[in-house]
């Protein structure tokens, strides 16, 4: 269990390096983004912005596996998970995945509505809020990206990593609303 | 010549007299024909007017279906703070019937504090949850384990179906669930059919025959004994007319049971029948259908009800309120049994069926509350805010499925301990025209969704809604937007500026002196301003208020959320501007979620009557305050609630729970106001007379105490408010509000937006290496760490 916790761990921190030089990558080569009517485009080169990006790929945490006849589930974790600094829980992840199979089946808003559900379990996570920020940016609707972010930060503690993925999302809605 | 003249004469004349007549005649044939051709267009006309009538409600939405609200659905994953009883109280919201073997969806077993529950399947907005069954286990208050009640296999998460909390009807509450004439048990048709209208697939909309016969039997009996109404006729004299017994609406009926059958087929009809027939009467709500009836009676639905009940159900449209099997079950059993006799003598059941079923009891079913709705304030909430985007037509006629916010536990809890609270406190203030009222509303934190909302102290009554109408002063309530103002202008204003608290009088424009006092009626020196607002002293709030600017605390006001109109005069520094139990729990809400402005929501999203999407009110947050002062205030606000003026709410909830307070009275204590927030949960509670007149209550002695009762009842986090990154810690010598140490007498570590400190030390500090800490920064280190 421990290996596969370290294994997931290191897969986090790859991709959430990934996910930065996406991030940043872009804003360098799309200053301005472009406009469409599903909401804005904020990918350059075939390169996307995806909020469950460093979901881990875990079968057992999906809720619909259960359906499946799968019988490894997951242990739920056995704290309560409502401040950022904890991980986050076996409910929430399951919650995470579903979230992102109706993202990629591109039903944003129903993904949106999975994140709030999450965020009703577990509001002062972070990570949750963080998502939430990087689906609103991608829909274009970035007031909203921009003060979810700032809220993902302002319940992120010592999450340094979290922080800076926040200020990318806050500087890169402030220059599509032409803030700066 | 005068033979010629006169006869020509008389020959005019009679020439005169034949033409006379022939237009005489002639004129009132056409006054006839005239009369005739208008009145055929007329009757034309209106004949064609009852079609289009006709045709319009068959072609269109048959039945106006009331719009449902469901609460939030329970969501049960491992470890979530839910006690075994609060599960209970849930299942008994949903209806969940408990049984040896749970082994239909909508049934569970209890064994302590372990369930076993087969859950209902249900279509949400993010799609569908199957029905599972699960097993729960509960240890102290919490969901130690949640298994598949069959593999064993532990579950992430289970989703349970949403209890429906109310309908939203038009004028005329009707009600009804639809059935299709295939689901419908062949026998009712068939008894329906040889009770009511025998030659039902023979006439013509009309028929004489039981006209006739009809009224043969009435003759014989001397009175009205028998109706001659085709089903066509009960089914339009439904629809469209009204109750009158007259010439007029029989013409009308007849004529428009013609041109029913004239465009629609027997089985049309008979399926509207079925769907639209009246069955009885639930409080204001209408039972319209078969499909309903047959789960108001029996709480079985239609296909599964047995001969006897359908024998009932059918003896009871003849009249439902006479043969009412609840309020007069000898005469509907009475009824019921001719009916079964009826049915044995036309050969529908046989002879020794209708023997079985006839000693059988009417097997009607205990009424259950009205479900008109059981929360009249909060669907009153949900009402306005669907009024912004729907049309109320829409509303009460398309059977939208509508997803609120309510949480029927903390309903539960928010209304009992109002009630008690009032009840107590208004034994000696209560007067026969004016009893003490309150309301309370309890808001999530992060997503601003409304859980509750009591607008009275009887809250089954549908009337004055307090938390959304009573417009009161909110006295001290204010004073942290006064201090919010202050504290975000930190090179002048810090957590340990000294204030001011002696005298105050100020000369108005009017010419008026305004001089206000503390309500301890004494004056205090000067005070750090955390303990100006923990301690609610006016006099040092005011100085601070009129030092940033009465404009500037209104702007911060409406920063936090507040629309209502204000007037700038001195006097709303220390709460003359009233305003609603919900507009102060949107103005606490920014300050409770850190400084982000929701919008307070009630709905969380409506699905057609099919279970489409149709609208999402998603959560929406807009940051207008910066982390830093607010932080500061949210410190001070936990000082207020810990040893200030809140206090007494720790009489009530256990010292753990960290949170932050504020109490609120108004002048001459006409109002008792309280507002408190812990991590997850804002409540606010008002207490006073409709009258205004003097409720002899401050925010401490009375509003307080309903929310502390809410607070120990429901679930509620602690505030563990993270430090933002401009915020540094320093110890503070209380008497002049420098740095100090522990050689100081009185300490304390106060929070200071970073370079806002005080550079000096107070003379008391010996050596700065003796900074460890003193007597007094044990509590409030425990805020922050």
């Amino acid at each position: 269990m421990n290996k596969v916790l370290k294994n997931m761990m290191e897969k986090f921190k790859i991709n959430n390096f990934l996910l930065i030089s996406v991030i940043v990558l872009t804003m360098s080569a799309c200053v301005g983004g472009k406009k469409d009517s599903g909401g804005i485009n904020v990918d350059d080169e075939g390169m996307v912005i995806d909020p469950f990006y460093d979901v881990p790929e875990t079968p057992e945490s999906n809720l619909d596996s259960y359906q499946s006849g799968d019988e490894r589930y997951p242990q739920p974790s056995t704290t309560a998970p409502n401040i950022s600094t904890q991980p986050t829980s076996q409910t929430v992840l399951a919650l995470l995945n579903q979230a992102k199979i109706q993202e990629q089946a591109g039903e944003s808003e129903r993904a949106a509505s999975v994140l709030e559900r999450a965020l009703r379990i577990e509001p002062k996570n972070a990570q949750l809020w963080y998502r939430l920020a990087l689906l609103r940016l991608q829909q274009g609707k970035l007031g909203l990206a921009e003060s979810l972010a700032a809220k993902s930060s302002a319940l992120a503690g010592d999450n340094e990593l979290l922080k800076r993925k926040n200020k990318t999302i806050i500087e890169q809605a402030r220059i599509l609303q032409g803030k700066e | 010549m005068t033979n010629r003249k006169a006869r020509r004469k008389r020959h005019a004349r009679h020439r005169r007299g034949s033409r006379f007549l022939w237009f005489f005649k002639w004129r009132y044939f056409r006054w006839f024909l005239t009369a005739f051709s208008l009145f055929s267009v007329v009757f034309g006309l209106y004949v064609v007017y009852l079609d289009y009538s006709i045709k319009s409600q068959f072609k269109g939405k048959l039945w106006a279906i009331p719009a449902k609200v469901f609460a939030r659905p329970l969501e049960v994953y491992p470890d979530v703070k839910l006690s075994a009883d609060q599960f209970q109280n849930e299942l008994n919201v949903l209806a969940y019937r408990r049984v040896a073997n749970p082994d239909r969806p909508g049934t569970y077993m209890r064994k302590g504090s372990h369930f076993f529950v087969m859950t209902r399947n249900f279509t949400f907005w993010d799609g569908d949850e199957p029905s599972l069954p699960i097993r729960l286990d509960f240890v102290n208050d919490r969901l130690a384990s949640l298994r598949h009640a069959h593999r064993g296999v532990q579950l992430p998460l289970v989703r349970m179906d949403p209890a429906v909390v109310g309908r939203i009807y038009p004028q005329h509450t009707e009600d009804r669930v639809l059935v299709k004439l295939d689901e419908v048990p062949p026998l009712l048709i068939e008894a329906l059919i040889t009770v009511e209208d025998r030659d039902f697939y023979t006439h013509y909309g009309v028929s004489p025959r039981s006209i006739a016969r009809a009224m043969l039997a009435n003759i014989k009996a001397g009175a009205t004994v028998q109706g001659g109404s085709t089903l066509t006729q009960q089914l339009v004299k439904n629809f469209f007319l009204t109750n009158e017994r007259s010439l007029w609406r029989k013409a009308n009926e007849a004529i428009m049971a013609l041109l029913v059958e004239w465009h629609y087929e027997k089985n049309e009809i008979l399926e509207a029948y079925l769907n639209e027939i009246y069955l009885g009467q639930d409080g204001k709500r209408a039972i319209h259908g078969f499909g309903l009836a047959s789960q108001f009676y029996f709480e079985t639905p239609l296909s599964d009800i047995r001969n006897d009940q359908i024998a009932l159900l059918v003896a009871m449209v003849k009249g439902p309120s006479y043969y009412s099997p609840r309020r007069h079950p000898e005469r509907a059993l009475t009824r019921r049994n001719l009916v079964l006799d009826m049915l044995a003598d036309n050969d529908v059941i046989t002879k020794n069926q209708s023997f079985s079923v006839k000693t059988k009891e009417l097997g009607v079913s205990k009424l259950a509350k009205s479900s008109v709705t059981s929360y009249p304030a909060f669907i009153d909430l949900v009402r306005r805010q669907l009024r912004r985007d729907y049309k109320e037509e829409d509303l009460n006629s398309e059977g939208l499925q509508i997803f609120t916010t309510l949480d029927p536990l903390v309903q539960y809890e928010s209304e009992k301990a109002l009630a008690a609270w009032v009840n107590k406190l208004g034994k000696k203030l209560d007067t026969p025209d004016s009893p003490l009222q309150g309301a309370s509303v309890v808001v999530s934190v992060e997503g601003g969704e409304v859980l509750s909302i009591v607008g009275g102290r009887n809250p089954q009554f549908a009337g004055f809604n307090r938390v959304l109408d009573a417009v009161r002063p909110v006295g001290s309530l204010i004073k942290p937007a006064v201090y919010l103002t202050a504290l975000s202008q930190p090179e002048r204003f810090t957590l340990a500026s000294l204030l001011d608290d002696g005298p105050l009088s100020l000369e108005m424009d009017s010419g008026k002196i305004w001089a206000p006092e503390n309500f301890d009626h004494e004056y205090h020196g000067l005070v750090p301003l955390h303990r100006a607002l923990a301690k609610s002293y006016n006099l040092s709030t005011a100085r601070l208020g009129l030092d940033v600017g009465v404009p500037a605390v209104i702007e911060t006001l409406r920063t936090l959320g507040i629309k209502r109109e204000m007037n700038p005069f001195p006097s709303l520094l220390l709460g003359a501007a009233a305003m609603t139990p919900i507009e102060v729990a949107q103005m606490y809400h920014t300050l409770a979620s850190g400084g982000f402005r929701t919008p307070l929501r009630a709905i969380r999203a409506i699905l057609t009557a099919q279970g489409q999407p149709l609208q999402r009110y998603p959560l929406s947050i807009e940051k207008v305050v910066e982390s830093a002062p607010i932080f500061l205030l949210n410190t001070a606000l936990q000082e207020t609630a810990r040893l200030g003026t809140g206090r007494g709410v720790y009489q009530h909830v256990p010292d753990s729970l960290v949170l932050s307070a504020k109490t609120g009275t108004s002048d001459d204590l006409r109002d008792s106001w309280f507002a408190g927030y812990t991590a997850d949960k804002l409540g606010v509670v008002w207490m006073g007379m409709d009258s205004n007149q003097p409720a002899g209550l401050t925010g401490g002695s009375g509003a307080l105490h309903v929310w502390g009762e809410i607070f120990r009842s429901i679930s509620a986090q602690p505030r563990m408010d993270l430090v933002p990154e401009n915020i540094e810690l320093v110890l503070i010598d209380s008497e002049t509000g420098l740095r100090g140490d522990s050689g100081c007498d009185e300490v304390f570590e106060l929070p200071f937006i970073k370079g806002s400190a005080p550079e000096d030390y107070a003379a008391c500090t010996g050596s700065r290496a003796g900074r460890n800490s003193g007597g007094n920064t044990q509590w409030f280190r425990g805020l922050f760490r």
